[in-house]
C-alpha cells in the first residue's frame, strides 16, 4: 500500500498540531526515531487537485514520490534506506476516495482505503469478491491507512486487490502532463515493483464493470496464518455457466504471489471455456494454472509448494463459484 | 475458630498450613490489576516514552561477519562528523570487557574477533540519532574472515573452527540412573527417534531501551525495561571498574520480557552505561526491532536423539537421550549455575519427563557456534525436551496400540514417585488429577480414535484429530543463590509500601504480591503500594524468572509483613486491653477473636504504633530448601517443587494445503493455590498462544549465520485470529513451602502445547512432524511423502 501520513481526521489533527506548536519538536508518527534507516524527504506537499500533483512531479522529475497511505512506501524507504526531495500527498484531493456506481460501471477512487472497499455497499452488492479481498489485507491499522492506488502502484506480486480486479478486467485511469489515459489492468504491471506509470503520472481511478447477474466471483487467499500476512498464493475466479448444459460460458482466473506480477491464468481459462464443468475439467484447468504460474522461493515458502497450492486454490475457487451459482435463482 | 489457624501461622512465622479459601479476604480473589487502568488507558510510560531531551543517542556498530578477526578499526572520519561526541572501541573499556548473565564471555565491544553477525564492534554517542547513524557508516573496520561453524554437531567434531579459545563444548551434563542396557533388554517395544527444535525469538512487543545517567559523585543510574535489574547491576560495575554500590538500576515498565529481557537488558544497559561513563553525559539507547531479532538471546535450538523402551502392557523400562544444545556465540544463560541452574542443566533434568522410569541415561552437550545465542525463554529448556518426551510417548503408544492417555496414566508421577534424578516427590503433586479433569472436560475417550490410514486421509479435504501432552515445571531456579528479600513499611494512616525487586512485566506479579501483603497484614489491596524496582532501594531479589516470583517473594513478603504486623497488633492490644495473641487483623480491622465486637481500626493501631515508638517496618528473606545436583550422575534434588499440567488439543488439518487449524485447547494445571485466578487464566491463555506459535510458525531462519526474518513481516507469531477456544482449568494441591500453598505458573502453560498440537496433527492425518515448526508447507510435504 502507499505509505505516509495519516489520512482524514488524523491528518487534520497533525496539521493542527503543526500550526499550534510551532517551534516545538514535532513528534509526528513518521519521523519518530524508531527507524532502522530513516526515511527522509525535504518537502511534503499536500495537493488539492491531480493537476497540482502532476505539476510537482514533473518539476522534480524522478526525485519525488507520490504518497497516499504510506504503509508500503515508508516501510520501503526505511528498509532500503533511500530519501527523496519531495513527497506528494494525494489523499486530500476531493473525490479521489469515492466509490460509486454509474451506467453499469463501478468507479473506485485511487485513495479509497481497503476499509472503504470492504465496507462499501456498492461493492458488497456488485463486486463482493473485491470487498472480500480488501478485508483480508494486513491489519485493521493498515486497512484504515493504506489505499487501493497504493496497493496497485506498489506493484507487489502479492497485492491482494490485484487478482479480483484482474478478473473484472478493470481499467486504470491515469492522469499525467499530457492529460488522462486508460490502461487495462493486466498491462498495468510490468514487473515486481514496476508499473506503466511514468514518474510524473498518478493513478486516479479504477473502473470495473458490475458483475453480470448470472455470474459468480470469489477470492481465496492462502497465508501462513489467518490474519496480518502476505499471501503465499491468492486466487480470484469469475465464472458464468449455461445452467442446462453445465458448460462454462465465462471464466477468468486471477493469480497473486506466483509470478513477477499478478497474472491471469489465460490457458486455464481457454481450456475451460465451453467445456462441461465437472471434476475432471476443473482439475485440468487447475493443473493448467499451475503450469502458468512461475513462483519463486523465499523465506515464506518454496516455489514448489506455491505452485502446488495454485492448483489447490484454483480448484477450490472454481468449486466455490459453482456452489454460489447453484444457489442463485437466476 | 476462624482465628485459630492464623494464630498458628503468626507464631511459626512461616506459612506451612495453607488456609482454607473461605477464610481469605484478598488471596484467591480476582482483584483488579495494580497497573490495569494505566495500561488500558495508555497512560503508562514505557522506556521509549521518556523525554529524550538532554540525552545523547547511542548506537552499536554490528559485525556483518559470523566469524572474523578484527584487523583495524578506523574511527577518524566518523569522529569528525558534526554532532558526534564519542566513538568507543575495545580499548576504551575501563574495566572488564565482557558481560553475560552467567559467564562474562560476550565483549562489550569486540577487540580481537567477532563471533556472530550482530556482534558489537564499536559504540557511538551523538547529539542526534541521525548523526549517530551517519557515524556508524563512516567507521571503517577491516576484518579477516574465519571459517565459521553453524551446527552444534559440527562444532563438536575435532578440527571444527573454534568459537572460543577453550573449545566449543561449553558444558556437559549427564543423568545416570540404573542400567539402561538392562532396561532395554527388559523392553518388548523400543522406539528411537531424532527431533529438532529451532531458534525462536521472544517477540516481546517493546524493543529494548536503556537510559544511562552519570552523576558528579561517581555513581551512575541506568533505567530501562529490565527483567533482572540486579543482574544488570552486577554486570555494569566490573565493566566500569567501580563497586556495585555505585551502580543504580531502575526498572521502567516492561512491555513483555518472556526471559529475553533478562539478557538483553544487560547487553543494552552495559553499553549505554559505558557511553555515559566515557562522555560524562546522559546517554539513551534504543534497539530497533531488527536489532533485537539480530543480536539478542533466543530460545536454544536443540537436536535431540531419544530412545524409549516399554513392556507390552506399557510399563516404561528405559530411556536414553542425547541433547545437542546449540548455545550460539555466547554463553548467556546456557551454562550451569551450581548446582542445577542454567538452561542446559534444566533441559537435561527435564528430558525424561514426568514419568517413572527405572533406567535412565541422558547426555547433554552445550556447544558454541557462530549463530546468535540461546538464552532464557519462557520454559528455559523445557519446551524443547517436553516436545521430545511427549512426542515419543505418543509414538510409543502407537507402537503398543494403546490409547496415549492410558500409557501416560500408567507411567506418570504421583505422590511418592521417584524422578530420574532420584528426587522423591513427597507433596503437592496432582498430575494424574489434571489428566482426569482435562479428559472429562475435553471428552477425550469419546473423541480419540486411532490415527487414520492413507486412504482415509485422502478421501476428505479436512480432517480433525486430537492430541494430548503432559508436563512438569519447576518453581525456583535450582541455584544456591535463590534467596530474595522484601521490606514492608506501614504508615500511620494504615497505608503500606512494599519494596520488592521482582519485576512486573505484564504477568501481574505486583498485583499478586500486593495481595499476599494485604492478606497477611489484614488490609485491603488498594492500601498496598509496590515501588518500581530500584536497586538502590529494594533488597536483592534475584531475577524475575523460573516461575519463582509468587512463591519465593511471596514467602519473603509474608515474613516481612508478620514482622511489622507484630507492632501493629501490640499497639492494638494496648488500645483494646486484649492480649495480642488473641487479635486478628482482617479488612482494615483488628478484633478480638473471642469477642468480635471488640475491635479497632488498623490505621488507629498503626498511628499508636508510630506514636509509641514501635517498629514500623518489617524485613523478610526467603530462600527455598537447598538444592542439590551432580552434573556427572544427574542425581539430586534440583528444585524444591513442581507445577504439573495436562493439555489436550483438537486440530483440523487441510489435507490438500497442509494448513493446521487449532480448534480447541483444554489445559488443566496443578498450581498449589491460585492467588489471583484471573491472572492465572491470563498466564494460561497467553502461554498456550506462545506454545501454538512454537508448534506451527515461529522460527528464526538462518542462512550462513545471517537472520533472514528480522521483523514481524517475516517472523510469524500467532495473531488473535489464530487463537483456538482455550479452556483453562485450575486444580489446587497446596505446596507446603508456598505462600498460601502457591506454586509457579508463569512458564508452564507454554510447554506442553506444541506436542499436544503435533500429536493431534499425527492423530488427524497420520503424519508425524519431528522438527518444529509444523507450518503448512512442512505438513503438506509430510503428507505427500506418506502418499509416496
Amino acid at each position: 500500500m502507499g505509505v505516509g501520513w495519516p489520512r482524514n481526521d488524523v491528518s487534520q489533527a497533525v496539521l493542527k498540531r503543526k500550526t499550534f506548536q510551532k517551534g516545538k519538536v514535532m513528534r509526528d508518527p513518521v519521523s519518530k526515531s524508531h527507524l532502522w534507516k530513516k526515511p527522509c524527504w525535504e518537502k511534503y506537499f499536500r495537493v488539492k487537485t491531480p493537476g497540482e500533483a502532476v505539476q510537482i512531479l514533473e518539476e522534480l522529475q524522478g526525485e519525488s514520490r507520490v504518497i497516499a497511505g504510506g504503509t508500503d512506501l515508508l516501510a520501503r524507504m526505511r528498509q532500503e534506506g533511500f530519501g527523496v526531495k519531495a513527497l506528494v500527498d494525494i489523499t486530500c484531493i476531493p473525490g479521489l476516495g469515492e466509490i460509486r456506481s454509474e451506467d453499469g460501471l463501478i468507479r473506485l477512487g485511487a485513495v479509497a482505503t481497503p476499509k472503504d472497499l470492504s465496507q462499501s455497499s456498492v461493492l458488497r452488492e456488485k463486486a463482493f469478491c473485491l470487498a472480500q479481498a480488501a478485508s483480508q489485507i494486513g491489519t485493521p491499522q493498515i486497512r484504515n491507512l493504506g489505499t487501493l492506488g497504493g496497493n496497485l502502484c506498489n506493484a507487489s506480486p502479492a497485492a491482494d486487490l490485484a487478482p479480483p480486479l484482474l478478473i473484472f478486467e478493470a481499467k486504470a485511469k491515469i492522469a499525467g502532463g499530457k492529460g488522462e489515459r486508460e490502461v487495462p489492468l493486466d498491462s498495468f504491471f510490468t514487473g515486481p515493483g514496476q508499473t506503466v506509470l511514468n514518474p510524473s503520472e498518478i493513478l486516479k481511478e479504477i473502473i470495473i464493470p458490475e458483475l453480470r447477474l448470472d455470474a459468480s466471483a470469489t477470492f481465496l487467499k492462502l497465508g501462513r496464518r489467518k490474519a496480518a500476512d502476505l499471501a503465499l498464493v491468492s486466487v480470484a475466479v469469475l465464472l458464468a455457466m449455461d445452467r442446462k448444459e453445465r458448460t462454462c460460458q465465462l471464466i477468468r482466473i486471477g493469480l497473486g504471489s506466483v509470478a513477477p506480477t499478478p497474472i491471469r491464468a489465460k490457458q486455464a481459462e481457454a481450456f475451460l471455456i465451453g467445456r462441461r464443468l465437472d471434476d475432471r475439467s476443473i482439475q485440468e484447468a487447475a493443473q493448467s494454472a499451475m503450469r502458468e504460474s512461475q513462483p519463486i522461493s523465499d523465506v515464506r515458502a518454496s516455489s514448489q509448494y506455491r505452485r502446488e497450492m495454485v492448483g489447490v486454490m484454483v480448484e477450490r475457487a472454481i468449486r466455490k463459484c459453482l456452489e454460489q451459482l447453484e444457489g442463485k435463482d437466476v | 475458630m476462624k482465628g485459630e489457624k492464623r494464630k498458628v501461622i503468626l507464631k511459626e512465622k512461616k506459612v506451612e498450613i495453607p488456609l482454607a479459601k473461605e477464610e481469605l479476604e484478598v488471596v484467591g480473589k480476582q482483584v483488579i490489576r495494580k497497573d490495569g487502568y494505566e495500561k488500558v488507558t495508555g497512560r503508562l510510560k514505557f522506556g521509549a516514552d521518556f523525554d529524550k531531551a538532554g540525552f545523547l543517542h547511542g548506537k552499536v556498530l554490528r559485525s556483518p561477519h559470523a566469524h572474523a578477526l578484527i584487523k583495524k578499526v578506523d574511527v577518524e572520519k566518523a569522529k569528525a562528523l558534526p554532532g558526534v561526541v564519542a566513538i568507543l572501541t575495545a580499548e576504551d573499556v575501563p574495566g572488564r570487557n565482557g558481560f553475560g548473565a552467567i559467564i562474562p564471555d560476550q565483549p562489550v565491544i569486540c577487540g580481537e574477533k567477532v563471533r556472530f553477525i550482530g556482534d558489537g564492534v564499536a559504540l557511538v554517542a551523538a547529539e542526534s540519532e541521525e548523526a549517530a547513524i551517519e557515524a556508524l557508516k563512516l567507521i571503517d573496520v577491516e576484518y579477516e574472515p574465519l571459517s565459521a561453524v553453524f551446527s552444534p554437531v559440527e562444532a563438536m567434531k575435532p578440527g571444527a573452527p573454534k568459537v572460543h579459545e577453550n573449545g566449543n563444548l561449553l558444558t556437559t551434563v549427564r543423568i545416570r540412573k540404573g542400567d539402561t542396557e538392562k532396561g532395554f533388554q527388559e523392553a518388548e517395544v523400543i522406539v528411537e527417534q531424532t527431533y529438532s527444535l529451532p531458534f525462536v525469538e521472544h517477540a516481546y512487543m517493546e524493543p529494548d531501551v536503556a537510559m544511562a545517567i552519570p552523576h558528579e559523585d561517581g555513581t551512575i543510574t541506568v533505567k530501562g525495561p529490565m527483567q533482572a535489574p540486579f543482574t544488570v547491576r552486577r554486570n555494569i560495575a566490573p565493566v566500569l571498574h567501580i563497586p556495585i554500590s555505585k551502580v543504580q538500576c531502575v526498572q521502567t515498565h516492561l512491555g513483555g520480557g518472556f526471559g529475553g529481557k533478562e539478557d538483553s537488558s544487560i547487553d543494552i544497559g552495559v553499553r549505554a552505561a559505558l557511553l555515559a561513563w566515557k562522555t560524562k553525559r546522559p546517554v539513551r539507547m534504543e534497539y530497533e526491532r531488527e536489532e533485537v531479532t539480530l543480536s539478542t538471546a533466543k530460545r536454544h535450538p536443540m537436536i535431540i536423539q531419544c530412545k524409549v523402551g516399554a513392556k507390552r502392557d506399557g510399563t516404561l523400562t528405559a530411556l536414553e537421550g542425547t541433547i545437542y544444545n546449540e548455545q550460539g556465540a555466547y554463553a548467556s544463560l546456557g551454562p550451569i549455575i551450581p548446582p542445577a541452574g542454567g538452561t542446559h542443566a534444566h533441559a537435561v533434568i527435564m528430558l525424561p519427563g514426568p514419568y517413572v522410569i527405572p533406567h535412565v541415561k541422558v547426555d547433554g552437550y552445550l556447544v558454541y557456534t557462530n549463530h546468535p545465542y540461546g538464552g532464557a525463554m519462557r520454559g528455559f529448556g523445557a519446551p524443547q525436551v517436553n516436545f521430545v518426551h511427549e512426542s515419543i510417548i505418543d509414538e510409543l503408544a502407537e507402537a503398543l496400540q494403546m490409547n496415549p492417555y492410558d500409557l501416560r496414566m500408567k507411567n506418570c508421577f504421583e505422590l511418592g514417585s521417584v524422578t530420574a534424578t532420584g528426587q522423591v516427590l513427597d507433596q503437592s503433586i496432582a498430575l494424574k488429577e489434571t489428566m482426569r479433569s482435562a479428559a472429562d472436560q475435553f471428552e477425550w475417550f469419546k473423541r480419540w480414535r486411532p490415527p487414520p490410514s492413507k486412504e482415509e486421509v485422502e478421501k476428505v479435504e479436512k480432517r480433525r484429530g486430537v492430541g494430548m501432552a503432559i508436563g512438569w515445571y519447576r518453581t525456583s531456579i535450582g541455584t544456591f543463590s535463590d534467596g530474595c528479600g522484601a521490606n514492608v513499611y506501614v504508615h500511620e494512616d494504615g497505608s503500606v509500601i512494599l519494596h520488592t525487586g521482582i519485576t512486573e512485566m505484564g504477568q501481574g506479579s505486583h498485583t499478586v504480591l500486593a495481595q499476599i501483603a494485604a492478606e497477611e497484614l489484614g488490609v485491603r489491596i488498594e492500601d498496598v503500594r509496590i515501588v518500581v524496582p530500584d536497586t538502590d532501594i529494594v533488597p536483592e531479589a534475584g531475577p524475575t524468572v523460573g516461575s519463582r516470583s509468587t512463591t519465593l517473594m511471596g514467602n519473603a513478603i509474608i515474613m516481612a509483613s508478620q514482622a511489622v504486623k507484630a507492632s501493629i497488633l501490640e499497639a492494638a492490644s494496648e488500645i483494646l486491653g486484649v492480649p495480642a495473641e488473641r487479635l486478628v487483623a482482617r479488612n482494615r480491622l483488628i478484633f478480638d477473636r473471642d469477642d468480635q465486637t471488640r475491635g479497632v481500626e488498623f490505621k488507629e493501631a498503626a498511628r499508636r504504633a508510630l506514636a509509641t515508638g514501635k517498629r514500623m517496618m518489617g524485613q523478610g528473606w526467603w530462600a527455598p530448601p537447598r538444592p542439590s545436583f551432580d552434573v556427572e550422575t544427574g542425581q539430586g534434588y534440583p528444585y524444591f517443587v513442581y507445577t504439573y499440567n495436562t493439555q489436550m488439543a483438537e486440530v483440523e488439518v487441510d489435507t490438500k494445503t497442509g494448513h493446521v487449524e487449532v480448534i480447541k485447547v483444554v489445559a488443566c494445571f496443578d498450581i498449589g493455590r491460585a492467588i489471583n485466578p484471573i491472572l492465572v487464566e491470563g498466564q494460561i491463555e497467553g502461554g498456550i498462544m506462545m506454545g501454538l506459535g512454537y508448534a506451527m510458525m515461529e522460527e528464526v531462519l538462518l542462512k550462513e549465520g545471517k537472520v533472514q526474518n528480522l521483523n514481524f513481516q517475516d517472523y510469524m507469531i500467532p495473531t488473535a485470529m489464530d487463537a483456538p477456544e482455550i479452556v483453562p482449568m485450575i486444580l489446587e494441591d497446596p505446596n507446603r513451602y508456598g505462600p498460601f500453598g502457591a506454586k509457579g505458573i508463569g512458564e508452564m502453560p507454554n510447554i506442553p502445547t506444541a506436542p499436544a498440537i503435533i500429536n493431534a496433527v499425527a492423530n488427524a492425518v497420520g503424519v508425524r512432524i519431528r522438527d518444529l515448526p509444523a507450518h503448512s508447507e512442512k505438513v503438506f510435504h509430510a503428507m505427500r511423502g506418506r502418499r509416496g
